[in-house]
């Protein structure tokens, strides 16, 4: 490659990293934490640490009786949706959605307890809603365009990051070299230059594989659907009635459908396992369809889904658009692939070493960027403009973690109305993000920063254990072993981490100690002169 | 369309092309890779000869690696105004396309 081309790709990655790579670490690092949402729902929510057992309760006419009580009066109920108790939601869990009196779509939902069938007291969303959902779309608020916004920002991230990823192979002309260079005696930004390179290179395959998944989960609903509405000239409706089938119309005919009960029976034909959830479409109606969910055979699909009639139970297999076709397996293992979902605990710890290395990667790409200008000889502003740079870079950096492990303590010592919990998440997240990066500003020192937030993470995550001994009795030793030990898992997983935070943190340096090569901008600028030489 | 809104758009359009003629890698970057890949996508759902639900499903795995492929080019070839005149081209080709094939049924 010639040397202009070179320093053009070179470019491309180092711009890319620095206008987002700020972006990519939040939603890389959030991503860690969205990966273990199911356990960290199980850990806030007290009520979930049962066991399930085979024997569920009859649901049907409860569950009936709550669909025509709570639809009653609107003029089209559009869908009807039952969960049935699984491990990580151990409860029946009821969707409808109809249109009212002013033809509005009204969504509604219930749960009910998986023994004895009694309604459920509804939780507000917080700490799990928000770790997963920040990581999806930020929640992005409505006032800015809402959460979709926010879902195609995350998409474009990812898509950044392939670039990225792209960019830098290309500019990385020894990669055999580089994949086992690490000059640890040599000075700090040696030293970063070396972990970037390195842990980017062995983890190259994961991170090309999660910025596509991200990147489709999150943008190709921005992109492909646009592709596909130009094709059709803007009219959505054609095209969704070409992707999706043509939508069977309610014919008025009210008919006796299969109960919650019966379809709970309905075993997946080739596997046997028993059903996981239902929808029903033109409930009531003889047109009706009943699409039933199953736990896949291969986990690298999110679920399998068999068809049957409402009223009859017979399979509808004749639909050429019930069939799956190839494209459609790989379509349906993006998400398992993304979340890790396809291989047990251990495929999500791997997962986690590997989705915490992108992250400092990603930290470690704007340090650097940040060194070379303040230290080297790249740097074209004053040294006050690069020192901010640093703070504001660190003070991101540093104060998400803490704010990430710092709404474990709320969710457990809130005390105020559950309609309240998800704004309180936030507020106290986005309010201990907001509380580091002043904190890195006054510090005025990066390394300390750094070093001192770590610690500060590491503490908190070992306080999670006791918090949750203390707030809910259960003690996590005592329920390792125990039939439902999910909660447990987390707060030593915690315990765990926090512990290897504190010692990474302990072992970085307090300041930076190879000597300062000032650039001759900034050596000539006069606020250099007054800044002492380290 | 109203002269208010024909103002606007020949406004919007000016200033497309001022970016372009000052930043040509940077404009293609952004924007320019973003339109053609839709548009290109757009034509590719069209064209192509298989079962339609199978190949939107394949596209909407491929768009956004044609949208990838777009934005490494605009940093790759030598010159910038060849990179925006490409990727400028590639959208108002497929832009007339899109135009005269009809959408599937």
């Amino acid at each position: 490659m010639d040397r202009a081309r070179h320093l053009r790709n070179y470019d491309l990655h180092s711009w890319t990293g620095i206008t987002l790579g700020l972006i990519v670490y939040i939603v890389a690092l959030t991503g860690t934490f969205a990966l273990f949402d199911n356990e960290i729902k199980t850990w806030e929510d007290p009520n979930l640490r049962v066991a399930i057992s085979d024997d569920t309760p009859p649901i049907n006419e409860v569950f009936s009786t709550w669909v025509e009580e709570t639809s009653a009066g609107g003029t089209e109920l559009e869908f009807v949706r039952l969960n049935y108790p699984t491990t990580y939601t151990p409860y029946f869990w009821g969707f409808i959605q109809y249109h009212d009196e002013n033809d509005e779509h009204v969504n509604a939902n219930q749960k009910w307890h998986a023994e004895t069938g009694e309604p459920i007291a509804e939780r507000g969303n917080g700490l799990s809603y928000w770790t997963l959902n920040f990581h999806r779309d930020f929640l992005w608020p409505t006032f800015l365009g809402g959460r979709q916004i926010g879902r195609w920002l995350v998409g474009i991230v990812g898509v950044v990051l392939m670039l990225a990823i792209l960019s830098g192979v290309v500019a990385h002309t020894k990669i055999r070299e580089e994949a086992y260079s690490m000059r640890l005696k040599r000075s700090q930004r040696l030293k970063w230059q070396d972990s970037h390179k390195v842990v980017g290179l062995w983890g190259l395959p994961f991170y090309a594989m999660i910025a596509f998944t991200g990147a489709f989960l999150g943008v190709v609903g921005l992109v492909s659907q646009l592709a596909a509405a130009v094709a059709f000239k803007g009219d959505i409706d054609s095209l969704i009635g070409a992707v999706l089938g043509p939508e069977a119309e309610r014919t008025g005919v009210q008919v006796q459908m299969l109960s919650a009960d019966e379809i709970a029976q309905i075993r997946h034909p080739e596997t046997g396992v028993r059903p996981q959830s239902f929808v029903v479409r033109n409930y009531g109606d003889e047109t009706s369809e009943i699409d039933i969910f199953y736990a896949p055979e291969t986990q690298l699909s999110t679920v399998e889904i068999i068809s049957v009639d409402g009223a009859t139970g017979e399979r509808i297999t004749d639909d050429p658009f019930k069939e799956q076709p190839l494209a459609g397996h790989f379509v349906n293992a993006m998400s398992p692939l993304h979340y890790g979902t396809y291989g047990g605990i251990w495929l999500k710890f791997l997962y986690f070493a590997l989705g915490l290395s992108l992250s400092v990667i990603t930290a470690l790409g704007s340090m650097m960027w940040i060194e070379r200008r303040k230290h080297g000889n790249e740097g074209t502003k004053s040294e006050t403009f690069y020192n901010r740079l640093g703070y504001f870079n660190t003070g991101v950096i540093m104060g998400l973690p803490v704010a990430a492990i710092s709404i474990f303590y709320l969710d457990k010592l809130y005390i105020g109305a559950e309609s309240g919990r998800l704004a309180a998440t936030g507020s106290v997240y986005l309010g201990v993000w907001v509380i580091g990066l002043v904190y890195a500003f006054i510090r005025r020192n990066d390394y300390s920063t750094t070093r001192e937030l770590l610690m500060l993470t590491g503490a908190l995550a070992m306080g999670i254990p006791v918090l949750n001994g203390i707030t809910t009795g259960d003690w996590f030793f005592a329920h390792l072993s125990a039939d439902h030990s999910i909660a447990a898992w987390v707060d030593l997983g915690m315990l765990v981490c926090g512990a290897v935070t504190i010692a990474a943190g302990y072992l970085s340096p307090a300041e930076r100690k190879t000597k300062r090569r000032p650039n001759a901008k900034i050596a000539a600028s006069p606020e250099a002169a007054a800044i002492p030489a380290e | 369309m109203s002269p208010v809104t024909i103002g606007i758009l020949l406004v919007i359009v000016g200033l497309l092309g001022v970016a372009t003629w000052k930043a040509p890698r940077l404009t293609s970057v952004i924007l320019w890779s973003l339109v053609a890949a839709i548009l290109f996508g757009a034509v590719l759902l069209l064209t192509l000869p298989f079962e339609f639900r199978s190949l939107a499903l394949w596209l909407s795995l491929a768009v956004p690696l044609i949208w990838l492929g777009f934005q490494f080019f605009c940093y790759w070839d030598k010159k910038g105004w060849r990179v925006a005149s490409a990727l400028i081209t590639i959208s108002i080709v497929s832009g007339v396309v899109v135009a005269m094939v009809p959408a599937p049924v």
